[in-house]
């Protein structure tokens, strides 16, 4: 007989994490999906819940000099409605789901759920977000980039849990997401981008992109950004094809039930040529 | 096995049950609230939406608990509103209902959206309802009841 937990605060919460193996439940938009059962049944899970979503000291947008830190459970709709959260994440959250799923998903439940195709984490590892991770008697951080180490996985110990998301109060001249989906709405990542530019009298200061569903993790490589920086506008606009090509190793994907590997390369590739048409 | 309690419908109710179960099987089979229906099971469709604390959720996708001593309102408790019957009259003669199986889902939708913002554009509204699946309308004449909901319900919202 499983027995689950719905504990009242943030230490009880970490004090049950160190006596059993439990799967944390939040806002239950991506787990109810995958633990689905027949109608009217318990979902079929391996391991006991501890519920998290009730927490209120996860629960909170703070701007400090350096930082917006955002707390693992603060939903989605909460954050479009805050004036301290970053436009690009905004434009991404509006792209997640549909109203009924953004009013309790929540942004750490989809950087712990590490899907390939989550769209906040694409987002997210473009503004090089750092996630802060807690258990009852340590406290750490990690580069959401080194956080999600492939599909479905992290590095989550069983003790702890994802406390605050904290992403660098940088200012970008361009900053886009772009989404190719099924449907407008409720529809899982074919491929997602997110690239942030930065300009200085007509010369990239600034170069980084993330892709979403086109690998095991969220793509992204910082040399070959890198490669951009320095670079005039017209250099990039007249060597289009030779520029975008330079990500074409890391575009990796797979075919599935949504989409082709041959169809995410190419969309892949051409979402860049757009946005490099748009400087 | 878990004693929850939450208020459904405006009552105080309370009921010893597995926490982690859909919040849609329990309106269903605990409390025979059967305007909330199963569609996908997966939060695809919207037809068992329903309003957690005035906001729109796919009740397929809400753990049990995840709802301690919050507000729940389904359709049939949301019927008892004068807000209700402008939205029924208005989805009435806007021909906003056809085979009548999203309907519920796309009320609740309806009435979360006008909660936060009185009068949506065609834009708000679309994203409102963008969580809910319609095989029959083509959409048109939902989009066409809302914006009458809107107007004839102004001051209710």
């Amino acid at each position: 007989m499983v027995t689950h937990h719905i504990p009242s605060t943030l230490e009880e919460t970490l004090k049950l994490l160190e006596t059993n193996l439990y799967q944390v439940m939040c806002g239950g938009t991506d787990l109810m999906v995958q633990s689905r059962s027949w109608a009217n049944t318990v979902p079929k899970l391996v391991k006991p819940l501890v519920f998290i979503s009730q927490l209120s000291e996860l629960n909170f947008i703070e701007e400090t000099p350096d930082y917006i830190e955002i707390g693992s459970v603060t939903s989605y709709e909460t954050l479009l409605n805050s004036s301290l959260v970053p436009k690009v994440l905004k434009d991404t959250i509006i792209e997640i789901a549909a109203p009924g799923i953004r009013h309790v998903g929540t942004l750490g439940g989809n950087i712990a759920n590490a899907s390939p195709a989550a769209d906040a984490v694409c987002t997210l590892i473009a503004l090089d977000a750092i996630v802060e991770i807690m258990s009852s008697n340590s406290i750490r951080t990690e580069k959401i980039c080194d956080f999600i180490i492939g599909v479905k996985k992290t590095t989550l110990k069983p003790n702890e849990i994802i406390r605050s998301i904290k992403i660098p109060n940088v200012e970008h001249d361009y900053a886009n997401f772009y989404k190719v989906g099924g449907r407008k709405a409720d529809a899982i990542s074919k491929v997602s981008l997110c690239v942030l530019c930065n300009v200085k009298d007509n010369i990239i200061t600034k170069f980084r992109i993330a892709f979403g569903a086109v690998g095991p993790k969220v793509a992204s490589n910082i040399k070959t950004d890198e490669l951009f920086v320095g670079k005039t506008i017209d250099e990039i606009k007249n060597n289009i094809d030779d520029y975008t090509k330079k990500y074409a190793s890391l575009i990796t994907p797979i075919d599935d039930q949504r989409s082709t590997k041959e169809y995410r390369h190419k969309v892949a590739l051409n979402m860049i040529k757009a946005f490099i048409e748009t400087l | 096995m878990m004693m929850i309690k939450f208020i459904l419908n405006g009552e105080h109710v309370e009921i010893e049950s597995d926490p982690s179960r859909r919040l849609l099987d329990v309106l269903r089979s605990d409390f025979n609230l059967i305007g909330v229906k199963e569609g996908c099971g997966e939060g695809e469709c919207g037809a068992c939406s329903i309003l957690l604390n005035h906001h729109v959720v796919n009740s397929c996708l809400l753990p049990l608990g995840n709802i301690i001593n919050q507000e729940i309102m389904t359709i049939e408790g949301f019927k008892t509103t004068k807000r209700y019957q402008i939205i029924e009259q208005a989805y009435i003669d806007a021909g906003a209902v056809q085979c009548g199986f999203c309907t519920p889902g796309m009320v609740m939708a309806t009435e979360s959206l006008l909660h936060m913002n009185p009068s949506p554009s065609d834009f708000e509204i679309k994203i409102a309802l963008s969580g809910s699946l319609c095989r029959c309308t083509g959409y048109n004449m939902i989009i066409e009841a809302v914006k009458i909901a809107a107007e004839r319900g102004e001051g209710l919202w």
